[in-house]
């Protein structure tokens, strides 16, 4: 399980992909609070949130669909400013100025490859008249230097402009080996700089889709692909899940993903090319998310929590002969692990009883002799239900199995009333480890 | 308005736009609920200055605000964030994106008590505070929601 340290690491990576913008400065006054015109700011904010929140329920009425929509269009998105990703910024002032738009350039600096398009003001999706202007931010090398590392993605975009037919082929070996969605083809060099041969389910194609993603919200929100490239080392694979195949484990790769990302929802396409001497002789393409089946593999069905506490409790009391656990299950008393008993020895009631100093309780103490002398039906949670109970140390760290389930007590009288026995199970709904827990005076 | 009130939100602004975000918020609801929330602390600035932890108070006000704004929208749907669209180079876009899927998938309960404890760096007595619940719950509820955040296979572990 993630540590705690793990956890925060994690929350930092995702917060850190939320790019704030900057609020106004506060401004500091004499230090007298202006009282009349908080309920002012507040009462605004407050109508905001509200005007927003009826929006959204005029626009998601019962019957529609209420998630957002991923279109896959190069065309204007619902009349509004087309998306610019994967343009370079010809062909993206172009593309505006073609859909009546009159653009003015601004440099947007980054450490990335010069010259590519990296979106517009207004944003995709913002309805315009002809004649209106856009700005079209363009990246160009920071004016400071900045950049400690040379932008890895420059061959990304040429392959995405190869791929959406605005652009040369890049440098293929004279023989290429594609991988889709664990399909393998082979193409010659010659076959693979021409867009043509790749046919309509290529890897190609596919690429050119997720390019032209846009991701369209109501109220005239839309999100437009990210692209990320990472270099590979071809022992690690983040994202998605399946792996690379066996014959370029090891390999070196530059992993490019793009991908629509929202709440709730995750569109995204991964790309690993494989060179020697910076042709490219394979290419890996898996697709993940909505609407691929293909590609996203069919999730086993979660053991239901409830199932695995009622059998638990109808075993405790005598009603089931089987148990369905791991090769052993670890036995907890107030979080503090007392023994492990094997699967074979399960079926001895007798090896789940325990005895340590705990919550005032006599010896033996027995998840199954609680459960089996408790005469009403327990609440069943996946958390731990009240504070009345004396947990002795931390939860346990490695109790086998991922998932949990309690037994408690649904309103104890008092808390040397209250119990709770914890089960840990793994992901076919073995049982690998119990906990038993008493209120405390 | 005090000089404090100033130096916090300068100071704590946009970590409180990112747990909005990271609660569910769409980046522009996020950033009225912190709006708000910040309205309704200036109110109080003074108590909340005082409060070993102010953060715990503005997160309470921020949660509650936030569950407000749930309470009133379509099926408790909270719309789609806007991200910006061009690459992120010094960030780990992959992981931190397969993060804030594996959030979206989780109980509000769940989701709730990872941002509070891992993101807004709250302890588990200020985050029993702000949810107003036991600290055994807070306990067995991020014991739940890590156990559930750790099964998730798109998330790659750092080290």
């Amino acid at each position: 399980m993630l540590t705690e340290s793990e956890a925060r690491d994690l929350l930092a990576r995702a917060a850190a992909t939320i790019e704030v913008p900057p609020g106004a400065p506060v401004a500091v006054g004499t230090g007298r609070p202006r009282r009349t015109l908080v309920p002012v700011m507040a009462a605004a904010a407050a109508s905001a949130l509200i005007i927003a929140a009826v929006a959204l329920m005029q626009e998601r009425q019962p019957g529609q669909a209420s998630g957002p929509q991923v279109s896959d269009t190069a065309a204007p998105v619902a009349s509004g400013i087309p998306s610019v990703f994967a343009y370079d910024a010809d062909s993206a002032e172009q593309m505006l100025t073609d859909a009546g738009l009159v653009v003015t350039r601004k440099p947007s600096y980054t450490c990335l490859t010069p010259g590519r398009a990296v979106g517009t003001k207004p944003a995709t999706g913002a309805r315009f008249e002809p004649g209106d202007p856009v700005t079209l931010f363009v990246t160009e090398p920071s004016p400071i230097d900045l950049c400690i590392a040379p932008a890895k993605d420059a061959l990304a975009w040429q392959l995405l402009d190869f791929a959406n037919g605005r652009g040369l082929a890049p440098r293929f070996a004279s023989e290429v080996t594609v991988y889709v969605n664990g399909q393998r083809t082979t193409l010659s060099g010659e076959e693979a700089a021409d867009a043509g041969t790749w046919g309509p389910e290529s890897a190609l194609s596919l690429l050119a889709t997720a390019s032209r993603q846009v991701l369209r919200e109501g109220g005239g929100l839309t999100t437009t692909p990210v692209l990320a490239v990472h270099r590979d080392d071809g022992t690690r694979f983040a994202c998605g899940g399946s792996g690379l195949p066996d014959e370029l484990a090891g390999r070196e790769s530059l992993w490019l993903t793009i991908e629509i990302p929202t709440d709730g929802l995750w569109s995204c396409t991964f790309a690993n090319l494989y060179r020697t001497d910076g042709q490219i002789d394979a290419i890996v393409v898996r697709t993940w998310g909505m609407g691929d089946a293909q590609a996203t593999p069919e999730p086993e069905p979660d053991p239901d929590p409830d199932g695995i506490g009622t059998r638990f409790l109808a075993y405790a009391r005598g009603e089931a002969d089987e148990l369905p656990v791991d090769t052993a299950v670890q036995l907890y008393l107030g979080n503090q692990y007392q023994k492990t008993i094997s699967a074979a020895d399960v079926s001895d009631r007798s090896r789940w009883d325990l005895c340590a100093p705990y919550a005032e309780r006599s010896c033996p103490m027995s998840a199954l002799t609680t459960l089996r002398e408790f005469r009403q039906d327990p609440a069943v949670t996946d958390f731990l239900p009240d504070a009345c109970l004396d947990i002795l140390v931390d939860e346990p760290t490695d109790p086998g199995g991922n998932r949990m389930v309690v037994l408690g007590v649904p309103e104890p009288q008092s808390c040397m009333d209250d119990f709770a026995v914890q089960l840990w199970y793994d992901d076919v709904g073995q049982i690998t480890a119990v906990n038993l827990l008493f209120g405390s005076p | 308005v005090s000089l404090d009130f100033a130096e916090y939100v300068a100071a704590r602004r946009s970590a409180l736009v990112r747990s909005a975000v990271l609660l569910g918020c769409s980046l522009e609801d996020a950033e009225d609920l912190v709006q708000v929330t910040l309205t309704k602390c200036l109110t109080s600035w003074r108590r909340v200055s005082r409060a070993e932890r102010p953060d715990a108070y503005v997160y309470r006000v921020l949660l509650n605000a936030f569950r407000d704004g749930r309470a009133r929208r379509w099926h408790g749907e909270i719309p789609t964030t806007e991200l910006p669209d061009r690459p992120m180079p010094d960030v780990d876009v992959a992981t931190g994106l397969a993060v804030r899927c594996a959030l979206a998938a989780l109980a509000h309960d769940h989701r709730e008590i990872l941002v509070l404890r891992f993101y807004a760096d709250l302890s588990e007595r200020e985050t029993a505070d702000v949810l107003g619940v036991p600290a055994g719950t807070v306990k067995s509820r991020t014991a739940r929601a890590l156990s559930l955040l750790s099964a998730n296979q798109n998330i790659v572990r750092s080290g």
